[in-house]
């Protein structure tokens, strides 16, 4: 305002002095003032005018609504209450964030803490994975899973369309997974098929001659039957769906803290059971999250947590604070969760003459992977190793060698272009493997009330996120599973011993 | 950015982005169109009352359930009348053109929107051909459509609703079609047309 006085003051004055034998005086007279900061010429209305923004600013704070305070705390810390506080932000975490936002009945009933230690999501399994959705699963609860998450993001903009956003772009590529079998599986991927088909899930099964029509470039040397998924099956973009659930649950009302889970804080009650042993129950009243690069940590009072992270070997995982795994051997509390991390490379190769377009994810019968990435003849490749020859899952340091020795031979077999191929680059990631069953644990464990458990998803938690969030949400808001039965993946058949084998792992 | 306010469909927000991202080149990019008055006013609105917020999601939630309704299963047609009948009447009332076997007339709603019954003569005749240009068909119609066994040519363009989901799904129709008319809404819709 007091600038643009000062405009037309100048123009007149340079008008006044434009002639010829005046030019040195109008230069003089109209040259920028350079004087003292004491506030001379221009330099004083511009002073002036942030002075009267700081004066603004201030006015805003001291009038009531504003979220001043003399008392300065950390914005960062969480809220010292919550109903629900959500250890690990990965993409299991944030769909039960978002799942129990949309099912609380009334705004705001239920206040959601997410707690999740790196915000870069450095080495975070959701980012690093290779992101296939299949239906091709043994047991009907992952493959219904997989139905449900599948039309999930189908119409993901329905569900998680944020006022104001663009429209989630989750790039799903459609191509489908292909499992080839040789002698020893065929059987098993007949079974398996019928289960699918059962449940309704659009899968066909392929002989030799009909693979070899529909992909040429496949080698079907040693391969007896082939399972390919027409519908709903393929490969989309993981940070795209973890960060949709984000951004949908966080204008939601859900806070999202970025901290370390210390300690988790419990009551404890002694209890007798039938036989006259003593079992103690525990609940979570409090969840001690530490901020980042600092010494100071919250308690958050909350009523349940849920575990939606993996398990690492060199830190405290946040569940053995409630002491499961180490009671006395016989009983429930001494065994603990078998989940771990299994360390898994995926390797990024250029091939000239590869397969086209139409490239599922190829599955050979050793369990070599391989799927086409972008338009530009990238491949992504990789392999689970066997049992016996598990990689160090200390750090996520690349082998290059196992693609030579083990994974490109077999790529190379199978698929006969893949001879002549040039890394281009590689990285590792966790699968949340459970070593009981290679199934995920989803429920409450028995001895601590108050904590929900989803983990231990072996390399399939990705693709079941939605279905797993939802199970959860039913779980903690209407006490029971009321659209997919998942009991069959809760914590009682590991305590029973009942193993529910997942036969078809990547 | 700013989006539509009503922009649950991917499809329409593309008739806002009318400034062309230049993904790779250093250059600045230009600014996004500032939405009109009335659009801003009602975010405005949005952010501020609860009543306003839920208007525009059950206004939103209004269409969509209109969506789903135009393409509900016609399963007690197809039970009472057949496949082929329930099929035609589907596409009719989305306001699409269809072509019984053996005739050279395409049948096809007037202006209003209203057809006439006669397509209930042929109850046992095979569609050959299907116009849906134009027409609110999305992934859930198809349903309707998957038993035509002898579609020779079907016809896509211009419709909002047909993404790559929809695409994927045509392969149910692999063994008869011939002739495909569709514009793919990304590259990897040329893919799975394969």
């Amino acid at each position: 305002m007091w600038s643009g006085a000062c405009r037309p003051f100048k123009t007149l004055t340079g008008s006044l002095f434009s002639g010829p034998r005046c030019a040195r005086y109008a230069r003089w007279r109209t040259a920028p003032i350079r004087g003292f900061s004491a506030g001379k010429g221009d330099d004083f209305f511009k002073d002036v005018e942030s002075e009267l923004k700081k004066f603004r600013a201030k006015a805003a704070a001291a009038l009531p609504g504003s979220d001043w305070t003399p008392l300065v705390v950390n914005p960062a810390l969480p809220p010292e209450r919550a109903d629900v506080v959500i250890v690990g932000g990965g993409v299991v975490g944030w769909s039960v964030a978002y799942w129990l936002k949309k099912k609380e009945r009334i705004r705001d009933g239920v206040r959601v803490v997410v707690v999740e230690r790196d915000p870069t999501y450095s080495q975070a399994s959701t980012v690093l994975s290779v992101g296939g959705i299949r239906q091709q699963f043994s047991m009907p609860e992952n493959i219904h899973m997989s139905m449900f998450s599948c039309d999930f993001m189908r119409n993901i903009n329905e569900h998680l369309d944020v006022m104001n956003e663009d429209p989630v772009d989750l790039q799903f590529n459609h191509a489908g997974y292909l499992f080839l079998a040789s002698e020893n599986g065929a059987e098993i991927m007949e079974h398996n098929y019928n289960i699918q088909r059962g449940e309704g899930a659009k899968v066909s099964l392929l002989s030799p001659t009909q693979l070899k029509n529909k992909f040429p470039w496949i080698n079907t040397e040693g391969v007896v039957l082939a399972s390919y998924g027409m519908e709903n099956e393929g490969w989309f973009d993981p940070w795209a769906l973890l960060n949709a659930f984000r951004k949908k649950a966080i204008s939601m009302g859900v806070y999202q803290c970025f901290g370390e889970v210390t300690g988790l804080q419990c009551t404890s009650r002694e209890m007798m059971t039938a036989e006259g042993e003593p079992v103690e129950f525990k609940r979570i009243h409090h969840v001690i999250v530490r901020m980042p690069n600092s010494l100071e940590s919250q308690p958050v009072e909350c009523g349940l947590v849920v575990n939606g992270y993996k398990m690492e070997t060199w830190r405290n995982n946040s569940y053995l604070f409630t002491g499961i795994g180490t009671g006395c051997k016989d009983t429930m509390a001494g065994i603990p969760l078998p989940v771990e991390p299994r360390k898994r490379y995926v390797y990024v190769f250029h091939c000239p003459n590869g397969p086209g377009l139409e490239m599922p994810l190829l599955i050979d019968p050793s369990g070599a992977y391989a799927r086409r990435e972008g338009l530009g003849g990238n491949f992504l490749g990789g392999m689970s190793p066997s049992e016996e020859e598990e990689h160090d899952a200390s750090d996520l340091e690349v082998d290059h060698d196992f693609f030579q020795e083990k994974v490109w031979p077999k790529l190379g077999h199978r698929v006969p272009d893949f001879q002549n191929i040039k890394v281009r680059s590689a990285w590792a990631g966790y699968y949340d493997y459970n070593t009981f069953d290679q199934n995920g644990i989803l429920g409450i464990h028995p001895l601590v009330n108050n904590m929900y458990l989803a983990t231990g998803f072996s390399g399939h938690g990705l693709q079941q996120s939605p279905a797993t969030g939802r199970a959860v949400a039913e779980l903690i808001l209407d006490g029971g599973f009321k659209t997919l039965d998942l009991t069959a993946l809760g914590l009682g058949r590991l305590f029973s011993g009942e193993r529910m084998l997942e036969r078809n792992i990547v | 950015m700013a989006a539509p306010m009503m922009a649950r469909f991917g499809g329409r927000v593309s008739a806002w982005l009318s400034v062309p991202y230049r993904l790779c080149s250093s250059a600045p990019r230009a600014a996004p169109p500032r939405p009109p008055l009335r659009t801003r006013l009602l975010l405005f609105l949005y952010r501020r009352f609860y009543d306003v917020e839920n208007l525009v999601t059950w206004s939103a939630a209004l269409k969509l359930w209109n969506l789903r309704r135009k393409n509900a299963y016609y399963g007690y047609t197809q039970q009472l009348y057949g496949d082929g009948v329930a099929a035609a009447y589907y596409i009719l009332s989305l306001r699409g053109g269809v072509r019984f076997s053996g005739q050279s007339d395409w049948i096809r709603p007037n202006s209003r929107g209203r057809f006439s019954w006669d397509f209930m003569e042929f109850r046992d005749v095979p569609i050959e051909e299907v116009d849906a240009s134009g027409t609110e068909i999305n992934y859930r119609g198809l349903d309707n459509l998957a038993p035509l066994s002898s579609l020779r040519s079907l016809s896509l363009s211009r419709c909002p609703h047909v993404d790559d989901w929809f695409l994927a799904r045509l392969h149910v129709f692999s063994q008869s079609l011939e002739e495909l008319s569709v514009l793919p809404s990304s590259d990897r819709g040329a893919a799975l047309l394969q």
